[in-house]
């Protein structure tokens, strides 16, 4: 058998400038797809806060294109966004798969740099397929709670994020012409009536993606198009329902295609009250919210004090960085009714505490934008009835449009005009 | 240029951009005790793809070469790989609910066991093989009435 290093030991008539050029062509769109949605979820969390909020101080210049505080409105955007980027780069595994597959002869060319430029594109390369594959890996892992790499989810996927995008754009300033030329060296409306007895490889190219010495095709264009979608769509089918909750049992593999019964407290559950570990008579009749003013006002309140306020009620989505997310009817005290009482107001953060100790996310900052929206509660009650331990009783927060975790549960203080 | 550099400016400008890009990023964690192992995952991931798994599938692929019989007109061939193929990137996309892998985690954080993935993952993957088969044999019945 001939090395993967002699052009004649790559036999597959399907490889060529063409098929990789239409995978290339989808990836060209879904990809740049995950950069916005990725870098919006990044600015989701208003790192400019500091604290819990910004999981990557050391950022620097990466997370300058934030200029924004983020958005209050729609309510769904986080849930759209998110539900985006995950499903989305689960369907989208597939079509990197292949197109890696497309191009492996490139891998073992010899010899394995011939020029300058050659040596620096293919570092390049390397960064561009170790960053995709990186992305990949712990986005799938971390959406099912699998933390094997020891290193923060946050910091990882984003600084890979950011070599991505570097090797990305690169590769498409370099490719594009390539692309584009070889999308047109055929047609597609004529590759999907070949059938594979009429399939052969490709003309030779200069790149050398067609194999000098093809075997016999056992399979079409067509087919291979129809199975490499066909994956990307089953990988989405039974994932959507993590995102839409009346699909929520189709999505077979999800963690978060659950359910926990028909009750008003049975949704997905992030963080339970038993994992924070505190003794649920804290959150009995002892239980206080204390509100500190941005000039030392103080007011302590109980929660049949906080049930005698106005309350209002907002369907609105809790929705996760994991992708998954529900919706729900939340009541409670607006958030800036809360600011009112200690003079808060028009102030530019405030600073929430669970009662959680320790923990990534126990404290949580929110900004002026989110004191002041309509729709910003302090939930007392979730569907008609009063809120389930593990879903934040006796209080939790309910910001509209905002990632899941800045939806502080079991809160204890707010402290208005300070941010971490 | 060309001579000594092996492409055009545009190249070396394009390649350079992106590299120094990648340079920052990788500046920013100089003091992060994370970096080297991001580093082995990072390394690691594109090793493993193209080492390892490509291979592999490609091995695998070769050993059912013999179900395309050519003297019948419908090959089996391809209605072993599609459900193998699907159900294998099921297996490694969803790899730690299937095998409970984050057991102890989800619990604390969702609540729930992973106790069913494994039996979903199974009734998935037959009933693939199952459509496979369904579609094979009214390809092979077509085949007989027009032969």
């Amino acid at each position: 058998m001939p090395l993967p290093t002699d052009p004649r030991s790559w036999r597959s008539p399907l490889r060529g400038p063409w098929l990789t050029s239409v995978f290339a062509v989808v990836l060209l769109v879904g990809l740049p797809l995950m950069i916005v949605t990725g870098l919006l979820s990044y600015a989701a969390y208003d790192p400019a806060l500091g604290g819990s909020n910004d999981q990557t101080p050391e950022a620097g210049l990466l997370a300058s294109y934030i200029w924004f505080d983020w958005f209050t409105s729609p309510s769904w955007l986080y849930r759209l966004n998110q539900g985006t980027h995950v499903l989305l780069g689960l369907a989208l595994i597939p079509l990197v798969l292949a197109k890696l597959w497309s191009v492996a002869p490139k891998l073992f060319e010899w010899p394995p740099v011939s020029s300058v430029a050659q040596a620096l594109e293919r570092l390049s390369i390397l960064l561009l397929v170790g960053s995709i594959l990186f992305l990949l890996l712990t986005g799938v892992m971390n959406i099912q709670y699998d933390y094997a790499w020891g290193f923060s989810f946050y910091t990882g996927h984003f600084y890979a994020a950011w070599v991505f995008i570097a090797a990305f754009a690169t590769h498409v300033a370099l490719k594009l012409p390539a692309m584009i030329r070889a999308l047109r060296s055929r047609s597609l409306v004529e590759e999907l009536r070949t059938s594979t007895a009429d399939t052969v490889a490709e003309p030779m190219d200069p790149d050398h993606l067609v194999s000098p010495d093809p075997a016999e095709a056992t399979v079409s264009r067509r087919g291979a198009l129809a199975l490499v979608g066909g994956s990307s769509l089953t990988l989405l089918a039974l994932s959507v329902g993590q995102s839409v909750d009346p699909l929520r049992p189709t999505a077979l593999l999800s963690p978060r295609g659950r359910s926990y019964g028909d009750g008003p407290n049975d949704f997905q559950i992030n963080t339970t009250f038993a994992e924070i570990g505190i003794d649920p008579t804290q959150t009995g009749s002892s239980w206080r919210l204390r509100l500190l003013g941005p000039d030392g006002q103080t007011r302590v309140l109980r929660r049949e004090e906080l049930l005698t306020m106005a309350m209002v009620t907002e369907e609105l989505p809790i929705a996760c960085v994991e992708g998954w997310s529900t919706s729900q009817l939340w009541t409670g005290v607006q958030l800036r009714e809360l600011a009112a009482l200690v003079g808060g107001v028009d102030v530019e953060s405030v600073f929430v505490e669970s009662m959680q100790q320790g923990g990534a996310f126990s404290t949580m900052s929110l900004t002026g934008k989110q004191i002041r929206a309509d729709k910003s509660l302090l939930a007392l009650k979730v569907n008609g009835v009063d809120l389930s331990l593990d879903h934040g009783f006796p209080a939790r927060m309910i910001i509209p449009a905002a990632p899941g975790v800045r939806n502080t549960k079991w809160v204890e203080t707010l402290t208005f005009g300070r941010a971490a | 240029m060309r001579r000594l550099y092996g492409a055009s400016p545009w190249h070396l400008l394009a390649v350079l951009a992106g590299l120094l890009l990648s340079a920052y990023v990788v500046s920013r964690l100089a003091d992060n005790p994370s970096l080297l192992r991001i580093a082995v995952w990072f390394v690691g991931a594109a090793i493993v793809w193209d080492l390892v798994a490509g291979p592999l599938i490609a091995l695998v692929d070769r050993l059912l070469r013999p179900l395309r019989s050519r003297p019948r007109r419908v090959s089996l061939l391809n209605h072993v790989r599609v459900p193998a193929l699907l159900s294998g990137l099921l297996l490694v996309v969803w790899t730690p609910v299937i095998f409970q892998r984050s057991e102890q985690t989800f619990r604390l954080k969702a609540g729930l066991t992973q106790d069913p993935y494994l039996e979903r993952w199974l009734a998935i993957s037959a009933v693939l093989v199952l459509l496979s088969a369904v579609v094979y044999a009214l390809r092979l019945a077509r085949a007989g009435r027009a032969g």
